[in-house]
């Protein structure tokens, strides 16, 4: 096996932590080969010397935000049989493609300032030292073919164990349920037969909504509706709403459109024009957690 | 070449066109027409995937207000439209490539001079 954090927050590799105590077994009939940064301390020069195709499994997390991250998983690739993108990040993008919304001339200027660093600069008068060069982060399949897709930001400890346990004879490409967030709300409109409400008003938090009503219907932004719903709506059980961190499932094209066109039904022209005078814009809303397929490639 | 395509109500839209047509009238031929049952039908993700394929321009063309054949699918897709642009202006797309517009079944003319206006405008936005 192999172990890449890419362009992520290692948040990931901490819900593999987590059910460290319970998949621990299933790791006798695994040697991880290759691990940056946890489990083992390999480099990336060991990574050259693995034969092409040795590795059974490489679970990558996070997406590809750098030219360096675009090298090793390339590599990666060419070394393992299996890829499992791990994380919503690796699966869609994840928060940091927001970025996709600005240049990375922007990103910089706004992170550096005017002390921008030199792209390479040399250490004790030997060592040269390469700032790897940032690029807009994309989801890991626009870089290279994966296998399967397990999303979550993070994912739930318990679908890890089930991974692991199943790590040999995966077959499906998404390691989901296949249900909404809605599935498994508590508060969704099918348990208690309520038909569609009109919003008179938009919010993103919850304030004095009735109790076990559905959000949608009350105004609040919620995108459970197109998530993926293995997190079993645990932000629904304490009354927020969902922001969509598992991603769109599957046949889900284009989220903000998807949004989009509920909205437009639940919402009456008051709440429309509340929620177009309150908000900018709405693509950062609307494309949190998953990358937006219009602003492929250069902005 | 420029390329839009319009989303026309079977009730209303898209009869006018059909006039249109039977009166002569000229209209753009950048301009493809695809029936739908209802403009309110139309999904914010077809017309993102519009966009997606390269089309300059999109128009959903429904009912008059309050006539519409199912109560309330003008009034969704020109809501739908209003929100939509908004999206677009974040994905760096001029929002005026978009546009609802409410045609009765026998205002032809009134689809022409709709038709020759969107087709300026998209031509006078820098192409995509």
């Amino acid at each position: 096996m192999a172990f890449y954090l890419a362009s992520g927050c290692m948040g990931c590799e901490m819900a593999v932590v987590d059910s460290l105590h319970r998949i621990f077994d299933g790791f006798e009939s695994f040697e991880i080969v290759w691990s940056v940064p946890m489990f083992t301390s390999s480099r990336y020069d060991e990574l050259d010397s693995i034969p092409d195709g040795h590795i059974d499994v490489t679970i990558i997390e996070g997406g590809v935000g750098t030219g360096e991250v675009k090298d090793i998983v390339t590599k990666l690739r060419k070394k393992s049989k299996k890829i499992i993108a791990l994380g919503t990040c690796a699966v869609f993008g994840g928060v940091p493609a927001l970025a996709a919304f600005h240049t990375v001339d922007e990103i910089t200027g706004e992170v550096f300032s005017k002390t921008r660093p030199e792209k390479q600069v040399v250490h004790d008068g030997k060592y040269i030292l390469k700032l790897p060069e940032m690029e807009i982060q994309k989801p890991l399949d626009e870089v290279v073919g994966v296998d399967h897709y397990l999303p979550g930001c993070p994912p739930k400890p318990e679908v890890i164990v089930d991974l692991f346990s199943n790590l040999k004879n995966l077959k499906e490409k998404w390691i989901i349920s296949g249900k909404s967030v809605c599935s498994f709300c508590p508060r969704s409109p099918v348990n208690s037969g309520e038909t569609q409400a009109s919003a008179s008003d938009v919010e993103r938090v919850v304030s004095e909504s009735e109790e076990n009503a559905c959000l949608l219907y009350e105004g609040v932004l919620c995108s459970g509706f197109i998530t993926i719903g293995d997190c079993g709506a645990d932000c629904l059980k304490i009354d927020v709403p969902c922001r969509g961190c598992y991603g769109p499932l599957p046949d889900v094209e284009d989220a903000g459109g998807k949004m989009i066109d509920v909205l437009s039904i639940v919402l009456t022209d008051e709440a429309a024009e509340a929620l177009l005078s309150e908000y900018r814009e709405f693509g950062k809303i609307f494309y949190i957690y998953r990358r937006s397929l219009l602003k492929g490639g250069e902005p | 070449m420029t390329e839009i395509v319009g989303f026309a109500c079977k009730w209303c839209a898209y009869r006018a066109i059909d006039l249109a047509g039977r009166l002569k009238l000229k209209y753009p031929e950048s301009i493809k027409i695809i029936r739908v049952p209802c403009s309110g039908r139309v999904d914010a993700e077809t017309v993102m995937k519009a966009f997606r394929l390269g089309f300059d321009g999109v128009f959903i063309a429904g009912c008059p207000e309050n006539e519409c054949h199912y109560i309330s699918g003008n009034s969704i897709a020109k809501r739908r439209v209003k929100l939509l642009k908004k999206l677009l202006h974040s994905l760096n797309i001029e929002p005026a490539r978009l546009e609802f517009v409410e045609i009765s079944s026998t205002d032809a003319v009134k689809f022409a001079d709709f038709a020759a206006e969107f087709h300026r405008r998209i031509e006078g936005l820098t192409r995509r």
